[in-house]
């Protein structure tokens, strides 16, 4: 894992009308580490991420991507290419097939060799033999899947991931988060949301509770059992998750 | 990515959920197909000593002008649906090359729903449209780009909002009326068989009308896509 930060968020400001949903907040991603991002529900997580993947701007604050800001407007395509985004919504099309919703996204991101990245995908997300069914046929586990090889497409350095676990079986969640194990392993920043304590403890380097729009809690991993998070957790946001 | 690769992409991305589904033509086919026969049935134009030199062109334009909007309106719902639209949104191309790749395929759109409904208006009216067939697509195709444009244009402004179906129409019925009325004008003058340099003007406006909002939307689709 690097020492420099990727990805330096400074005193990030957001609100929806009078409601501020983010509050200075501050965070900083190494190279290579996985963040898992913990809170309740309408503590911001989901706002914070897309404010990071650049789809909102904010108010206040800046977001720096090694240095350059995401909000230079020069900058944005080269931004890009280097974040890959998973929302709760999957943002595939239903009426074509998972083939063809990769090369799609292959092809918007200038993808050298599309049709032999999207192979490699659909065997790393365990979806190989349902290549040319429609999204629309597919399970939730399996779109979810889709949507994550979706944002592997491009192969991007940093990965923000809303809650990737969701709608996964037992099995699918062993093998994201094997998954993204070894994507930290390759040098890939992952930041990911999660509401299961113990999926997000085992794939991360490093943790982090958001309550009330700024970060309440921010520690490594090493050392810091389910136990010990569980209690934190209740403590700083109110509930056991 | 190049804007054009990018717009070709989504273009050709449109067309193929299109054509496996044909949720749009089939549905601005039929409409169209249902106001001809009810025009039609309902009025008896021959009795009242008009043809369809006369009342053709307000006919066409009628079916052609609500058809359309019928495929317009899905152009950014399919985009809705799994917020798709945030993911083109973070695509590393230029946002007008979005904007260019659904104009072109909504003008194909609405050129597949004009082009039989031509042939399929004569017949009902017993006209004999070869005389006048080169001038008519013409003027048709000038037109349709136009209110393509500017379709697409309001169709992804209004996207966002909750009753997008209904806010689509409201803006782009007042705004497309010069279009709509040039094409009338234009159509009138061709069925009767009068030459382009008779309604090569109203063409030429209309032209003008469509590449002012190609470049609106080129300037405004980052904006437009903005969350």
């Amino acid at each position: 894992m690097s020492r420099r930060p990727l990805l330096s968020a400074q005193d990030l400001e957001f609100g929806f009308g009078p409601r501020r949903v983010l509050k200075r907040l501050s965070l900083d991603l190494r190279q290579g580490e996985a963040l898992a991002l913990f809170g309740p529900n309408g503590s911001g997580k989901t706002t914070l991420l897309r404010v990071l993947a650049t789809l909102l701007r904010p108010s206040g604050g800046e977001v720096f991507l090694e240095g350059v800001p995401l909000s230079r407007k020069s900058d944005r395509p080269r931004v890009l290419r280097r974040i890959g985004f998973l929302s709760h919504q999957t943002m595939l099309y239903e009426r074509l097939t998972g083939r063809e919703n990769l090369l799609f996204y292959a092809r918007m991101y200038g993808v050298a060799q599309p049709d032999l990245r999207c192979t490699e995908l659909f065997e790393a997300v365990e979806l190989n033999g349902r290549e040319d069914d429609p999204v629309a046929e597919y399970s939730r586990g399996m779109q979810q899947r889709l949507a994550l090889a979706r944002a592997l497409v491009h192969d991007p350095e940093l990965l923000l991931l809303d809650e990737p676990f969701s709608g996964l079986d037992p099995r699918a969640t062993r093998h994201l988060g094997t998954l993204l194990a070894d994507l930290a392993g390759r040098g890939k920043t992952i930041l990911f949301t999660s509401h299961d304590l113990e999926t997000g403890l085992g794939a991360a380097h490093r943790i982090a509770i958001l309550s009330g729009g700024s970060l309440a809690y921010d520690a490594p991993r090493e050392g810091l059992s389910l136990e010990v998070l569980t209690r934190t957790y209740s403590a700083l946001a109110g509930r056991v998750a | 990515m190049v804007p054009r690769s990018a717009a070709l992409t989504i273009c050709a991305k449109d067309l193929r959920q299109e054509l496996r589904t044909r949720e749009s033509f089939t549905s601005a086919f039929f409409f169209a197909l249902l106001v001809q026969v009810v025009f039609s049935f309902a009025f008896d134009f021959q009795s009242l000593g008009l043809g369809f030199e006369e009342v053709g062109a307000g006919v066409v334009w009628i079916t052609l002008t609500f058809s359309s909007i019928l495929s317009l309106q899905n152009s950014f719902l399919i985009e809705r649906e799994k917020n798709c639209l945030a993911a083109l949104a973070l695509c590393p191309c230029d946002p007008s090359a979005v904007f260019l790749g659904k104009l072109l395929a909504n003008f194909l759109f609405v050129l597949a729903v004009q082009a039989p409904i031509l042939p399929i208006s004569a017949l009902f009216f017993g006209y004999d449209l070869s005389g006048v067939l080169p001038g008519l697509c013409l003027v048709v195709t000038v037109n349709a780009a136009g209110f393509s444009a500017l379709g697409t244009l309001f169709s992804a402004v209004s996207v966002r909002t909750r009753r997008s179906e209904l806010l689509l129409p409201l803006l782009l019925l007042p705004a497309a009326t010069p279009v709509v009325i040039w094409g009338v004008k234009a159509t009138r003058l061709c069925l009767a068989g009068r030459a382009l340099g008779a309604y090569g003007t109203l063409v030429a406006l209309s032209a003008c009308f469509g590449a002012v909002f190609i470049v609106a939307g080129i300037l405004l689709f980052d904006y437009v896509l903005e969350e």
